[in-house]
């Protein structure tokens, strides 16, 4: 019988990658990150394949049976889109500190709002009954060490993200990823402010 | 230049060079797809696979395209020596690389996806080695790619096209 998926070993094992992600690019530069993202990239998506013909990989289905979501539209897509987020932040971010702002912002403050709404969140947030408003605050304030990377800049586009994460992602049939929309929030933002 | 863009650009074999040269130019390049694509018409034989897998690569294309102007990054080889004349326009993302893994992402779940990341992993090597991206670029194309694959089957969903048979939903 298939054990039900750990939501807290998952955000941890979120948070974990995600530091050393963001690790990676403090001490060994941008081209490393790169270096190391694009291979997990296409392993992850060679993942999501051989799911979906069933095939059996060790190690992996026992990572997955523990972590992927329940009810992810396929087994391996949420690693997936979290990996893409972060691809695509480091391709197009050029200056460093906004990509360390932006990696810590969908590491750390998606990982802790999840653990802090499942654990502690009692009020619902008005437009999206999934979400709580315990779960949005440890977003931001979870993301204020943002602030001694990229300043005031870097504490405005966590606040834009709690907002993004927040918002519903499920339109119908259609479900966006969180951590897919929160990259693109922070590309945006970021971008715009040059 | 990153030490992993200057290690592959810096390399030279005159085969792969003779490759890169020809997956370079846009005529073999769409000379290829297009036997991909009658690669795929002839092996999978879904026809929503083919016009999915084409519409795919179209969109991947345009999106790479319009990044490419919103980005307006310069090339690799503007500061640095490359194996061909450097192109005027900007490089991030690769077009190439966005096209030939959104081809990769649209066989996901059939037979041909693993001879086709291959066919990816290649051309966006050729890129790297003969100077006219950065491995930026090129994984920037991948994310592209990744978005287009959902996007068209969000599109399909919304305009309520049948989808291909063993479709990957992510």
């Amino acid at each position: 019988m298939k054990p039900p998926a750990n939501e807290t070993m998952r955000q941890l094992y979120h948070i974990f990658i995600g530091l050393c992600f963001i690790t990676t690019l403090l001490l060994f530069g941008k081209g490393m990150l790169l270096f190391l993202l694009m291979p997990c990239a296409l392993f992850v998506l060679c993942i999501v394949h051989l799911k979906h013909l069933h095939a059996r990989i060790p190690i992996v289905d026992d990572l997955l049976l523990r972590m992927e979501r329940t009810d992810a539209p396929s087994q391996g897509a949420g690693s997936l889109w979290y990996v893409c987020g972060m691809l695509l932040l480091a391709s197009f971010l050029q200056n460093d500190a906004a990509l360390a702002c932006s990696l810590f912002i969908l590491a750390i403050g998606d990982g802790v709002s999840t653990l802090v709404g499942k654990h502690f969140g009692k009020h619902p947030i008005p437009y999206n009954k999934k979400k709580t408003m315990e779960g949005s605050l440890a977003f931001f304030l979870s993301c204020t060490p943002v602030f001694f990377l990229g300043g005031l800049p870097a504490l405005l586009v966590a606040a834009a993200c709690t907002v993004v994460e927040s918002l519903p992602h499920d339109f119908g049939k259609i479900r966006l990823d969180d951590n897919l929309t929160i990259s693109l929030a922070c590309l945006l933002l970021f971008g715009a402010m040059g | 230049m990153d030490i992993f863009t200057s290690s592959i650009s810096g390399l030279s074999f005159f085969p792969l060079t003779m490759l890169s040269i020809l997956i370079n130019d846009a005529f073999f390049f769409t000379l290829l797809m297009l036997c991909a694509f009658l690669l795929v018409h002839s092996r999978i034989n879904d026809r929503r696979r083919l016009l999915f897998s084409i519409f795919v690569v179209l969109l991947s294309t345009f999106a790479a395209i319009s990044a490419k102007e919103a980005a307006k990054e310069p090339r690799v080889c503007l500061l640095f020596a490359s194996k061909i004349p450097c192109p005027q326009d900007f490089a991030l993302p690769s077009t190439h690389a966005a096209a030939s893994f959104a081809l990769a992402l649209s066989l996901l779940g059939t037979s041909l996806f693993f001879p086709a990341l291959f066919f990816a992993l290649v051309v966006s090597f050729s890129r790297i080695y003969i100077g006219v991206h950065s491995i930026g670029d090129v994984s920037g194309g991948l994310a592209i790619a990744l978005i287009a694959y959902y996007s068209a089957l969000v599109l399909w969903h919304a305009f309520s096209i049948k989808k291909p048979e063993n479709t990957v939903a992510l």
